[in-house]
């Protein structure tokens, strides 16, 4: 019997059958065939990579103390098109910048198009956290490390600085860059509809934080250095001072100061003449501060003795077209004295019974017209001339100082020899561990006897100035007028001093560098000289050295509790 | 369908790892939250310790230790016959 509906039956079974054909055929589709495709439009829409900041390593001086930290702070960045559809808001969010409306107008307006940009890097957090509870659609934050340098403008010129993206400029931020900056990581997260992230998937790469850098530098005495320096730059009217102190026995850089100075946490002093580095990035013709290394060469290789009597009457001598002068008529002088009186005729005499190339060699030695190669940017060699290119003129000249170039570093590592008994140490700006042998530039019994008339010079002699009460302290002035096109200046000098303390022993090694002091007077003796005596008056005290000269200092004052 | 004891055994094998499989991926992730957790933690205090020595080093710059020893602390350096050099082994 045919059943009853049976054509209704079907039909509702054909049809509804369909559908679910459909469905599975679409659900085939979606599942199957375009699951790629769409899995992936999900995870861009849900999944994203993001990278996970390293910080920057900070830089300290010998005793830890921070000398440039990185520390979080928050940019405020936004996306152009969504902030266009929410200008009602606009007033506030620029009052919170703290730009007038117009500029954030053009701000924006100019990076329309862009999928992101930075409203204002770098503010701080409280105010981060205000800008972001206005809740303007489109504007997020974004951490980022700024670099904070707590010591100021006292070391800036040895540390440097870094850009607004923390990448080393100047300085030891730019040399030791590499080691100093991070590698950033990645992560997966998932995102939820407000892009805001809920959740760490996986890491895709760790992040490595970099390296601190631990300097050579004694923040005490750099403050030291930089006081005593710009007291000296301002009071002389100075166009620039720099001044170097050494650990004599070590080489390594103890304080290291330039003036004009800047401040590295005012961007605008920044990648200025300001911030250049002068102890390494100048060089000068060091004058009479070399004439040790001459009267050491001529001890070294027997020609005179200390007490060996040179004639410089009449106080003058010509060669070729040149005239070489002293400040007076001394006659007889011994070569002690030469040093002593910083005699120019003396030196001169004295490097005259030398064999022509040993003054040139003694230079190479102590590495003057060399670079110290101590790590820091921009250091320049100077300039030596070749053995085989001196003539009469250079002879002379070059014993004196002039027809060379250096800069105050290399001259304050030339003088470790004096220190280290006929051993050069070079130089170093990071922190030693383990001292280090350095080379032989003269004898020991020629650096002791050199010393001692050093000391001389500063008992009795040109640089009375850089005496310091209860020690015995050694060195050298200079004065040499600055070198123009064509000639020298009559009236523009570069005035310096180097030395060192205690004479007997010493611990430290100072050069001070004043050029074209302006003032009263423009000696190395009286204007280099007293730097170092005030910086080494402190400098010796902090570094606990015994005073070496106590029986000259007790005949003249009255101790209390009569100190023997 | 044709099943011995070893053909068992492996079905069960299967299905046990396949929940091992998903526990270890639930744990793994679990842990990889924990662990995000806990360098968040361990960056937030570095944050903290790196502002603490801003502050500490800002609070220590010599310029300041010296102007408050000279002006609030009326403090000065002693002056030259004010010293007296101690040495081992001898009478002051």
């Amino acid at each position: 019997m045919k059943r009853p509906f049976a054509f209704r039956f079907w039909m509702v079974l054909i049809t509804l059958g369909m559908g679910f054909a459909v469905l599975a055929a679409r659900a085939f589709q979606v599942q199957v065939l375009d699951a790629s495709t769409l899995q992936a439009e999900g995870d861009a829409r849900q999944l994203r990579v993001v990278t996970v900041a390293a910080s920057r390593g900070m830089i300290l001086d010998r005793n830890g103390e921070p000398l440039a930290v990185s520390t979080p702070m928050d940019s405020v960045a936004g996306v152009p098109e969504e902030l266009l559809d929410e200008q009602a808001k606009w007033p506030q969010l620029a009052g919170l910048l703290g730009m007038p409306l117009s500029e954030l107008d053009k701000l924006v307006r100019r990076n329309a198009g862009r999928g992101f940009m930075y409203l204002k890097r770098q503010v701080n957090p409280d105010k981060a956290g205000r800008i972001l509870n206005l809740a303007v659609p489109g504007v997020s934050l974004v951490r980022e490390y700024k670099r904070f340098y707590p010591a100021g403008s006292s070391v800036s010129h040895v540390v440097g600085y870094t850009d607004v993206d923390e990448k080393g400029i100047g300085g030891l931020e730019l040399a030791f860059e590499s080691s100093l900056r991070g590698q950033p990581g990645a992560k997966r997260v998932v995102r939820d509809g407000k892009r805001d992230v809920i959740r760490d998937l996986e890491s895709l790469k760790r992040s490595v934080d970099g390296a601190d850098l631990h300097t050579s530098l004694d923040m005490r005495l750099q403050h030291l250095v930089s006081r005593e320096l710009e007291a000296a730059w301002r009071e002389n009217k100075a166009r620039s001072a720099t001044a170097v102190l050494l650990d004599a026995r070590s080489g390594e850089i103890l304080a290291l100061a330039s003036q004009p100075g800047f401040n590295p946490n005012v961007r605008r002093d920044l990648g200025t003449d300001r911030s250049r580095n002068r102890a390494v990035t100048d060089v000068f013709e060091p004058g009479s501060t070399v004439k040790p290394f001459t009267i050491a060469a001529a001890l070294d290789s027997g020609v005179v003795q200390a007490s060996t009597t040179i004639d410089t009457a009449p106080g003058r001598r010509q060669i070729g077209r040149h005239t070489i002068r002293d400040t007076k008529n001394y006659a007889r002088l011994t070569v002690r004295e030469v040093l002593v009186h910083s005699s120019n005729v003396g030196a001169m005499l004295v490097e005259q019974r030398l064999k022509p190339d040993a003054l040139w060699k003694m230079y190479r030695r102590v590495g003057l017209g060399n670079s110290t190669r101590c790590g820091l940017p921009g250091e320049l060699g100077g300039h030596l001339p070749a053995a085989s290119r001196w003539g009469p003129a250079e002879h002379a000249t070059l014993a004196f100082g002039y027809g060379l170039s250096v800069t105050v570093l290399q001259l304050a590592q030339a003088y470790t020899a004096f220190a280290n008994d006929g051993r050069v140490i070079p130089v170093s700006i990071l922190r030693r561990d383990a001292p280090v042998q350095g080379w032989r530039a003269m004898s020991a019994q020629t650096a002791r006897e050199v010393r001692s008339m050093l000391a001389d010079v500063v008992s009795e002699g040109t640089g009375s100035a850089a005496q310091v009460p209860r020690y015995r302290t050694a060195g050298k002035t200079g004065t040499v007028h600055v070198a123009t096109a064509g000639g020298y200046s009559e009236h523009r000098y570069v005035a310096s001093f180097i030395g060192m303390a205690p004479a007997d022993n010493p611990d430290l090694i100072m050069a001070v560098l004043i050029e074209e002091p302006s003032g009263a007077r423009h000696f190395g003796g009286s204007v280099a000289a007293p730097v170092f005596s005030r910086v080494m008056a402190g400098a010796l005290r902090l570094r606990n050295i015994a005073p070496d000269a106590r029986h000259s200092v007790d005949a003249k004052s009255d101790l209390p509790g009569g100190a023997a | 369908m044709w099943i011995d004891g070893r053909t068992t055994a492996l079905a069960v094998l299967v299905l046990v790892s396949a929940l091992a499989l998903a526990w270890v991926r639930v744990a793994s992730r679990e842990a990889f939250v924990d662990w995000q957790k806990l360098q968040r933690q361990r960056d937030e205090l570095n944050i903290e310790w790196q502002q603490l020595v801003i502050e500490h080093a800002t609070w220590s710059v010599p310029r300041r230790v010296e102007a408050v020893a000279r002006d609030d602390l009326d403090m000065r350096s002693p002056a030259d016959d004010e010293v007296v050099v101690l040495r081992a082994g001898e009478q002051p």
